[in-house]
C-alpha cells in the first residue's frame, strides 16, 4: 500500500480498516457535541476545526426538458488528524470532495484531496465559499452558486433557497445511537436548482430540487455500528421527510426521521418511528429497492433508485442515487448507503 | 544410444581435465567480466530509475518556470484552483543526501514508489513532523530524522512532505516543479493564461541523469564486452582443440552406427551444458566483481554527473539470466565452426594431414585478408565515422582486423628471423616456432587485445587526467569561493568583502534551453581573470570587449558542438539575438553552457539570486581573510572554499574513474595470461613428437625447457611490440571520436611512455609466468615419455 | 540371404582423374557361412567391405542386408544398419581412448541397445583379457588392442561380421589365436562372416573363397 492509498484511509477519520464503522473510534482532545445547541450565523456555516469531521453535502434531483430525471452530488468533507493547529503545509485539516452526475445508464464520479493551509481547500464564512481545487459552493445561502468537474463531466449550477433552514434532532442535535452518540445536523430543503450537466452524451440544461445537508462531529456512530442508510425525500405535496437507519453489528438498527412540512416546520422522530425495509438488491448486493414507513404521518411509500449503479468507486466506497417515490405519497429523493462494500 | 554415446564424448573431458578446465575457466571468466561490467550498470540504472519516478520526471508531464527559478505556492493554487490537476515537488541536498519533497495528497499514482513499512504514521507524515522514507544509509547519514526504511527508495534519497523538505532545505513556499496527472478535468483554464510564465516538459522515457551517464556505461559495456572477446577467444581454441583430438573418436563412433545428426545434436548439447556449469561460475565470479567495481562507479558517477547511485549490489534475475544466456550464446559462436567442421568431416579418414594443412593454410590467408578489410574499414570510418554507434563499430573493425592479422604478422616476423640466423639450435628453434605458431596464436590474439585495450584505455584517461588538471589550474582562478545562505546574507558579505579583496566575481547562472538544448546560462563580471585565464577554442576578434558589452554570447565545446554552432551564429536567449563570439574548452562538464555580460544577465533574468562569488585576494592574505570574514560575520567555515579544496575534490572523483579503470586493465590481462598458459599446457602435449627427435638427438630436457620459456616470452614481447601501436590508434579513436559523440568534446592526446614500459613488463612477466609450468613439466618429462614417441605406431 | 551384392560399382576421383574401384562386383552369403575376399593392395576389397558395412555409399548397385537395401539409404539409416545388424572389425582397432576396455567391449553392444553383461564377460574372458578390463586401451599392446576391438564387435551380437585384415597388425602367432576365436565365436552365434585378407593361410580357414582384381570378382 503506498502512502496515499493509506493517507486516504484518514479521510474522513480513519474509515478504511474498518469501513464505516471506524467512525465509532473515540478520539481524544476534540470538542464533542453538547445537547441544546445555539447556532450562529452565518459563522456556523463555516468550518469547525476542533471536531474531527465535518460536511458540506449537496443532492439534487434534476429533469431535462425531454423529462429525463438526473441526479447530481456535490460533497466537501472536513477531516482533522488532530485538534492541534498548525500553519501553512503543516494544518492538520485535510480535505476531500466527492462530485457525482447520475443519469438513467450512467455514473459519473469525481474525488478530490487536499489539505487546508496553502489554500488549495476550505470554507470562508464571510462570503461563505466552500472551495476544493476548481470545485466551489459558495453565496450567501439564499443565492449560490456550484460548480464541480471530473474527466468525464463538469456542471455550474445556480440555486437559490425558497425555505428556511431546518434543523434535525433536538434543535440540531442529533442523537445517532441509543448511547447517546450524536452530531450537529442543519440543512437547507428548499433549494431550487438550475443549471448546465457537460457530459460524454452532451451539455443538457436541467433545473429541480436541492437540499444541502450540514453536519459535524468528532464520534458520529456507535462502536457496533457498521453504517447507515439515509433518506432525503421531497413528497409531490411539498412536504418533505428525512430518514435514517444506523445499521448494527447484531442485525438490529437504530432510526431517526425529521417530518418537514411545505413551510419548513420541522418534527423530530425518535428511534422507531421511521421504518425502512430493502425490498431488492442490485447485482452488487446493495438494497436499491425500499419499503419506507412512517405511521406517524400515513407515510407508506417504495423508493426505488433510478439507476442501480449509482455505486461512488470512491477511495471509500459507498452507494448515492437519485430515487422515485410512489405508494402512498409520490416524489423524488436521494438515496445514501454506506457500509456494503 | 544416446547414453553410451554421451560416456565416450564426456570421457574424454575426464581423460583430459586440463581442457576441460579451460574451456570451464575461460568461459567462466567471460561470463564474469561481462556479467560483472552489467551488473554495475543494471544497478545504476535501476538507482536512476527510481530516483526518475520518485521524481515522476519519467512518468508525468511537469511544469517548470521558464526562467528556472522556482515556482511559488500560490502559482500552485491558482493552478488547482483552475483545474489544473498538478502537484508540487521539491528537491534539493542535505547533508549529500537528495530530499525530495512531495505533496502525497495531490502527487498522482506512483510517485514516489514508497513501501508504507510498519512503524509509518501518517499523521506524522503529513502534519510536520519529519517523518521521511528512505533507504538505511539515509537513515544513517540523517540521524536526527525519523526514517522509515522502504525498500523502493532511489539510493541516497529521503522522500518526505513538500512542508517538511522546504523546511530542511531552508526553501519554504518554493516549488520546483509542479507534476501533470494524467487525467485532468473537463473544462480546465488555458494554461497559458494562469500561469504564463510556466512550460510544460514533456514526461521523459529515460531521466535527464540516465541520458547523461550513457555514455559512461556505454564505456563499461564496451570493456565487458573487449574481456568477453578475449574469453571467447580462449573457448574457442579449447573447443577447436577438443574437437581436433575427438576427431578419430567421432569416426569410430560413426562407424559403430551412431548418426551423424546424433552425434552433432550430442556434441551441442554436451558443450551447452558446460555452458550452463561455466556460466553460473561466471555470474558468481561476475557479482563478486560487480559488488567489487560498484563503489567506485557508484562515487565516480556521482563526482562526475551528480548520479546517486545505490554502493550495494542487489541480485537481480534478469542480469544473472542474461550472464547465463551470453555464456550460452558466446558457446555458442565459438562452437559454431568446430560442429560445422564437424558435420562435414566424411566417415571414412584418409589423407586428412596434408588436407588438414592446406585448409590451415587457406584459413590464414583468409584471415589476412578479412583483417585487411576490417583495417580498410577502419581507415574509412576514421575519417566518417560521427555518433556513438559509428564510433564503437570503428573500435571494433580496429581490435578484431589487428587481431585477425597477428597470426600473419607474426609469421613474417619469425621467417625473417629463422632466415637470418646462424647456428642449427637457431634455426630449429625458429622453425619449430613457426610450426607451434598456429597453436598459439588464439591466446595472443587475446594478449594483443588485452595489451591494446590496457595502453588505449589508459592513455586515453591518463589524457583526460593531464587535460583537465591543466584545465582546472586556468580554470579555477579564484582564491576563494564563497557560498552564501541567501540574498541578505550575500548582500551583507559583498558589503564586507568589497574593501577587503581585490575583486568579487558574482557567480550567477541559471538553467535555460539554447538551440534546444540545456544550457547553463551565466552573468559574469568585467574582469581580467577571465579575460587572461579562459581559453578558446575558436573565437571573434574582440570576443571578450562585445560581450561584455552585452552585445555577444560565448559558449562551451559541448554546446557547440551538439547544436552545430560556430563563431558568428546567432542564438536566442530570452528572445534576444546574440552573435557567439567564442567557444571554449569545458572539460568534464556534461552539459552545455554559455557567458553572457552580468548586467544583460541581471536585466535578462532579474528573479535570479546571487549566492556564489569568487574572490581575488592575494594568496598569502587569504588565509587572515578568511578567519577575518567568519569571525567579523555570520559566514561559517563550511560556506568558504578555497580553490584548493576544490581541485582536491575534482582530482579524487578522477582518481576514482582510474581505479575503477586499472581493476579492468588488471583482469583483462590475467585473462590474456589465463590464455597464453593454457594453450602452452594444451600444446605441451602434441608438442611431444617435435621434442623428441631434437632430444635424441643430444639437447638435454633442461635445455629444451629453457627454450620454451624463452619462445613464450618472445612471442609474447613481439605481440606486445605489435599492441602499442594498436593501443595509441585505439587510444586515438577512443579520445577523437568516442569521446567527441559520448561526451561532446574533443581531448588532446597525450603520451605515456614509462606506462607502456611497465605495461610491456608486465604482459612479459604474465606470458613468462604462464609459460614457466610447461617448461618446467618438460623440463622433468621422463625419458620414457620421449622414448614412446618413437616406439608408439600410431 | 544374409547378404546379397549385385552389380556394385564405384568410382573415386584421384589426382591422376576419376578411378573405378570397383566394376560390377556380386557376391552372396549366408548365415552361419565364412567367406573370405583376397586381393592385391588396390584392388578394391576394403571399398567392398566398406559399401556392405554402410561407411560409404556405392555409385550403383545394390547391398542388401537381412532384406533391406542400403545402397539407397539416407545417414541414419545406413547408422542404424552398423549400429543393429552389421559388426566391423577394423585394422586400425579404432578403439575409444579416453574409456576403459570393459566400456569399450560393452560399447556397441549397449548401443544397439542389448548389452548383456554375462555374454560379453565371457567374451573377454576367452579373450583372455579379464586382467585388463579396467586399463585403457593406450595401456594394452596391439594384439590385446585387437583382441578388445574383436570383443567389441562380437558382444553385441551382429548377423554379419565384416573383418578388415583383423590380424594384419599382429605376429604370426597372436594372429593364429585371434582368428581361432574369431571363427569360433562366429559359429557360435550363426552369423556370417566376410573377411577381407590377404594371408592364403587365412583364406584357407574360410568355407568359401573369392579373390577380387581390379575391381572383379575372379
Amino acid at each position: 500500500m503506498n502512502v496515499k492509498a493509506l493517507l486516504i484511509c484518514l479521510l474522513p477519520s480513519g474509515l478504511c480498516a474498518q469501513g464505516f464503522a471506524g467512525l465509532g473510534t473515540e478520539v481524544d482532545g476534540f470538542a464533542v457535541p453538547q445537547p441544546a445547541p445555539e447556532f450562529s450565523f452565518p459563522e456556523d456555516h463555516g468550518a469547525h476545526e476542533d471536531y474531527r469531521i465535518e460536511w458540506w453535502y449537496l443532492t439534487a434531483n434534476l429533469q431535462a426538458a425531454d423529462g429525463t430525471d438526473y441526479g447530481l452530488q456535490w460533497t466537501l468533507f472536513r477531516s482533522a488528524l488532530s485538534p492541534e493547529d498548525g500553519t501553512g503545509w503543516q494544518t492538520p485539516q485535510l480535505w476531500m470532495g466527492h462530485a457525482a452526475v447520475t443519469t438513467p445508464t450512467n455514473h459519473y464520479v469525481s474525488e478530490r484531496l487536499g489539505r487546508g493551509g496553502v489554500g488549495q481547500a476550505g470554507v470562508t464564512v464571510d462570503p461563505f465559499v466552500a472551495w476544493i481545487d476548481d470545485w466551489q459552493l459558495a453565496g450567501d445561502w439564499d443565492h449560490m452558486a456550484m460548480t464541480a468537474s471530473g474527466p468525464e463531466f463538469r456542471y455550474d449550477m445556480k440555486l437559490q433557497a425558497q425555505g428556511p433552514l431546518v434543523f434535525h434532532g433536538d434543535d440540531g442535535y442529533s442523537v445517532k445511537s441509543a448511547e447517546g452518540q450524536a452530531s450537529y445536523y442543519y440543512s437547507q430543503p428548499f433549494f431550487d436548482i438550475a443549471g448546465e450537466l457537460q457530459l460524454p452524451e452532451g451539455t443538457i440544461a436541467v433545473s429541480g430540487q436541492a437540499w444541502l445537508d450540514r453536519e459535524w462531529s468528532s464520534q458520529p456512530l456507535s462502536g457496533n455500528q457498521t453504517g447507515w442508510d439515509w433518506f432525503s425525500l421531497t413528497f409531490d405535496s411539498g412536504e418533505k421527510l428525512m430518514g435514517f437507519r444506523l445499521n448494527q453489528t447484531d442485525g438490529n438498527y437504530y432510526t431517526s426521521a425529521t417530518w418537514i412540512t411545505p413551510d419548513g416546520d420541522a418534527t423530530s422522530l425518535t428511534d422507531g418511528a421511521f421504518q425502512a425495509e430493502p425490498l431488492a438488491t442490485n447485482a452488487q448486493g446493495v438494497p436499491v429497492h425500499w419499503q419506507v414507513l412512517l405511521p406517524a404521518y400515513d407515510v407508506d411509500v417504495v423508493v426505488e433508485a433510478q439507476n442501480d449503479n449509482a455505486w461512488m468507486t470512491t477511495s471509500v466506497p459507498y452507494w448515492e442515487g437519485p430515487v422515485t417515490v410512489s405508494g402512498s405519497h409520490s416524489g423524488r429523493g436521494y438515496l445514501e448507503m454506506t457500509g456494503y462494500d | 544410444m544416446i547414453r553410451p554415446t554421451l560416456q565416450a564424448l564426456l570421457s574424454h573431458w575426464w581423460r583430459n581435465p586440463l581442457q576441460l578446465f579451460t574451456l570451464l575457466a575461460g568461459l567462466a571468466l567471460a561470463t564474469a567480466l561481462w556479467s560483472g561490467v552489467q551488473a554495475v550498470n543494471a544497478e545504476a540504472r535501476a538507482s536512476y530509475a527510481a530516483a526518475a519516478t520518485t521524481l515522476g520526471e519519467g512518468q508525468y508531464d511537469r511544469l517548470i518556470e521558464k526562467d528556472g527559478q522556482p515556482i511559488d505556492v500560490a502559482t500552485y493554487i491558482n493552478l488547482r484552483r483552475a483545474g489544473w490537476l498538478v502537484s508540487p515537488v521539491i528537491s534539493g541536498r542535505l547533508n549529500g543526501v537528495r530530499i525530495i519533497g512531495i505533496e502525497p495528497l495531490t502527487a498522482p499514482g506512483g510517485i514516489g514508489a514508497i513501501e508504507m513499512a510498519d512503524g509509518a504514521d501518517v499523521e506524522r507524515f503529513l502534519a510536520g513532523q519529519g517523518q521521511m522514507f528512505g533507504s538505511a544509509d539515509v537513515a544513517r547519514i540523517l540521524p536526527e530524522f525519523d526514517v522509515i526504511l522502504s525498500q523502493n527508495a532511489a539510493p541516497n534519497t529521503a522522500v518526505t512532505d513538500i512542508g517538511i523538505a522546504q523546511q530542511i532545505l531552508g526553501r519554504v513556499g518554493q516549488i520546483d516543479s509542479l507534476v501533470i496527472a494524467p487525467s485532468q478535468p473537463v473544462g480546465q483554464s488555458d494554461l497559458g493564461e494562469i500561469a504564463p510564465h510556466l512550460v510544460l516538459q514533456a514526461a521523459q522515457s529515460t531521466s535527464d541523469v540516465a541520458q547523461l551517464t550513457d555514455s559512461f556505461h556505454l564505456n563499461l559495456t564496451a570493456f565487458g564486452m573487449l574481456s568477453f572477446a578475449v574469453g571467447i577467444f580462449i573457448v574457442n581454441g579449447a573447443i577447436g582443440l577438443a574437437f581436433e583430438q575427438r576427431r578419430p573418436v567421432v569416426r569410430t563412433l560413426r562407424a559403430l552406427g551412431v548418426s551423424l545428426r546424433t552425434l552433432v545434436w550430442l556434441m551441442a548439447a554436451e558443450l551447452m551444458l558446460f555452458a550452463l556449469i561455466a556460466g553460473m561460475i561466471g555470474v558468481a565470479l561476475g557479482y563478486g566483481i560487480a559488488a567489487l567495481l560498484l563503489p567506485d562507479v557508484a562515487a565516480t558517477l556521482r563526482g562526475l554527473y551528480g548520479a546517486d547511485v545505490s554502493g550495494t549490489l542487489q541480485l537481480r534475475p534478469v542480469w544473472w539470466l542474461s550472464g547465463l544466456a551470453i555464456a550460452m550464446g558466446g558457446t555458442a559462436i565459438a562452437a559454431f565452426g568446430a560442429l560445422w567442421k564437424l558435420s562435414r568431416m566424411p566417415l571414412l579418414a584418409g589423407g586428412q594431414q596434408r588436407a588438414l594443412a592446406m585448409a590451415a593454410g587457406r584459413r590464414a590467408q583468409g584471415l589476412a585478408v578479412a583483417a585487411g578489410v576490417l583495417l580498410g574499414v577502419y581507415v574509412l570510418l576514421c575519417f566518417t565515422a560521427t555518433g556513438l554507434i559509428a564510433g564503437f563499430a570503428l573500435l571494433a573493425c580496429l581490435l578484431i582486423g589487428a587481431a585477425l592479422a597477428l597470426p600473419w604478422v607474426l609469421d613474417v616476423v619469425l621467417r625473417f628471423a629463422s632466415s637470418r640466423s646462424m647456428s642449427v639450435t637457431a634455426q630449429w628453434f625458429w622453425a619449430d616456432t613457426r610450426q607451434q605458431l598456429p597453436g598459439l596464436s588464439l591466446a595472443l590474439m587475446a594478449l594483443l587485445l588485452a595489451m591494446a585495450a590496457n595502453i588505449g584505455v589508459s592513455t586515453m584517461v591518463s589524457s583526460f587526467r593531464t587535460t583537465f588538471t591543466g584545465f582546472l589550474e586556468q580554470r579555477l582562478t579564484s582564491e576563494l569561493y564563497i557560498d552564501t545562505r541567501d540574498a541578505a546574507q550575500a548582500e551583507s558579505f559583498v558589503r564586507y568583502a568589497e574593501p577587503r579583496v581585490d575583486a568579487i566575481l558574482p557567480i550567477m547562472f541559471t538553467q535555460i534551453s539554447i538551440a534546444n538544448q540545456p544550457v547553463d546560462i551565466y552573468g559574469t563580471r568585467d574582469h581580467t581573470t577571465y579575460r587572461e585565464n579562459w581559453m578558446m577554442l575558436a573565437q571573434a576578434e574582440k570576443h571578450w570587449d562585445t560581450t561584455f558589452a552585452g552585445e555577444t554570447i560565448i559558449v562551451n565545446e559541448q554546446l557547440a558542438r551538439r547544436a552545430g554552432l560556430a563563431i558568428g551564429d546567432v542564438v536566442t536567449v530570452q528572445g534576444r539575438q546574440m552573435p557567439i563570439a567564442g567557444i571554449y574548452g569545458d572539460y568534464g562538464n556534461p552539459i552545455g553552457q554559455a557567458i553572457i555580460a552580468e548586467p544583460l544577465f541581471q536585466t535578462l533574468y532579474p528573479n535570479v539570486v546571487t549566492d556564489r562569488f569568487g574572490l581575488r585576494i592575494a594568496p598569502e592574505r587569504a588565509q587572515d581573510f578568511v578567519a577575518d570574514l567568519v569571525r567579523d560575520t555570520d559566514l561559517t567555515s563550511a560556506q568558504i572554499i578555497n580553490q584548493a579544496g576544490i581541485k582536491a575534490l575534482s582530482l579524487e572523483v578522477f582518481e576514482r574513474t582510474f581505479t575503477v579503470t586499472s581493476a579492468l586493465n588488471v583482469l583483462t590481462l590475467a585473462v590474456a595470461g589465463f590464455a597464453i598458459l593454457m594453450s602452452l599446457l594444451t600444446l605441451a602435449g602434441m608438442r611431444l613428437p617435435q621434442l623428441a627427435p631434437a632430444w635424441a638427438m643430444g639437447m638435454t630436457r633442461r635445455r629444451l625447457g629453457k627454450l620454451e620459456l624463452t619462445r613464450a616470452v618472445i612471442l609474447a614481447a613481439l605481440t606486445t611490440l605489435l599492441a602499442l601501436p594498436l593501443g595509441l590508434a585505439l587510444a586515438y579513436a577512443l579520445l577523437s571520436v568516442v569521446n567527441v559523440a559520448a561526451f561532446g568534446w574533443k581531448l588532446p592526446m597525450y603520451l605515456f611512455p614509462s606506462d607502456y614500459l611497465r605495461l610491456g613488463v608486465f604482459a612479459l612477466l604474465a606470458a613468462g609466468a604462464a609459460a614457466l609450468w610447461p617448461a618446467l613439466r618438460l623440463a622433468r618429462t621422463p625419458p620414457a615419455e620421449l622414448l614412446k614417441v618413437f616406439s608408439n605406431e600410431r | 540371404m544374409l547378404l546379397t551384392v549385385q552389380d556394385l560399382r564405384k568410382t573415386y576421383d584421384t589426382a591422376d582423374g576419376p578411378f573405378e574401384v570397383l566394376r560390377g562386383v556380386g557376391l552372396e552369403l549366408d548365415r552361419g557361412e565364412t567367406l573370405a575376399l583376397t586381393g592385391e593392395s588396390g584392388s578394391g576389397k576394403s571399398t567392398l567391405l566398406h559399401l556392405i558395412g554402410g561407411l560409404d555409399t556405392p555409385d550403383s548397385g545394390r547391398v542388401v542386408v537381412n532384406g533391406a537395401d542400403i545402397a539407397g539409404m539416407d545417414d541414419a539409416g545406413r547408422a542404424d544398419i552398423r549400429r543393429g545388424t552389421v559388426g566391423v572389425v577394423f585394422q586400425q582397432f579404432n578403439l575409444i581412448p579416453s574409456l576403459t576396455v570393459a566400456d569399450n567391449i560393452s560399447f556397441q553392444a549397449r548401443l544397439a541397445g542389448r548389452s548383456d553383461a554375462d555374454w560379453w564377460g565371457s567374451l573377454a574372458g576367452r579373450m583372455g583379457l579379464t586382467a585388463q578390463l579396467g586399463k585403457y586401451p593406450e595401456q594394452l599392446s596391439g594384439g590385446q588392442q585387437q583382441r578388445v576391438a574383436i570383443a567389441r564387435t562380437l558382444a553385441a551380437k551382429p548377423q554379419l561380421v565384416l573383418a578388415d585384415e583383423p590380424t594384419g597388425n599382429l605376429d604370426e602367432a597372436t594372429a593364429g589365436v585371434v582368428m581361432d576365436l574369431i571363427l569360433e565365436l562366429v559359429a557360435e552365434t550363426g552369423a556370417g562372416l566376410l573377411m577381407v585378407t590377404h594371408s592364403i593361410a587365412l583364406a584357407e580357414r574360410m568355407q568359401r573363397r573369392l579373390h577380387l582384381r581390379a575391381g572383379e570378382i575372379t
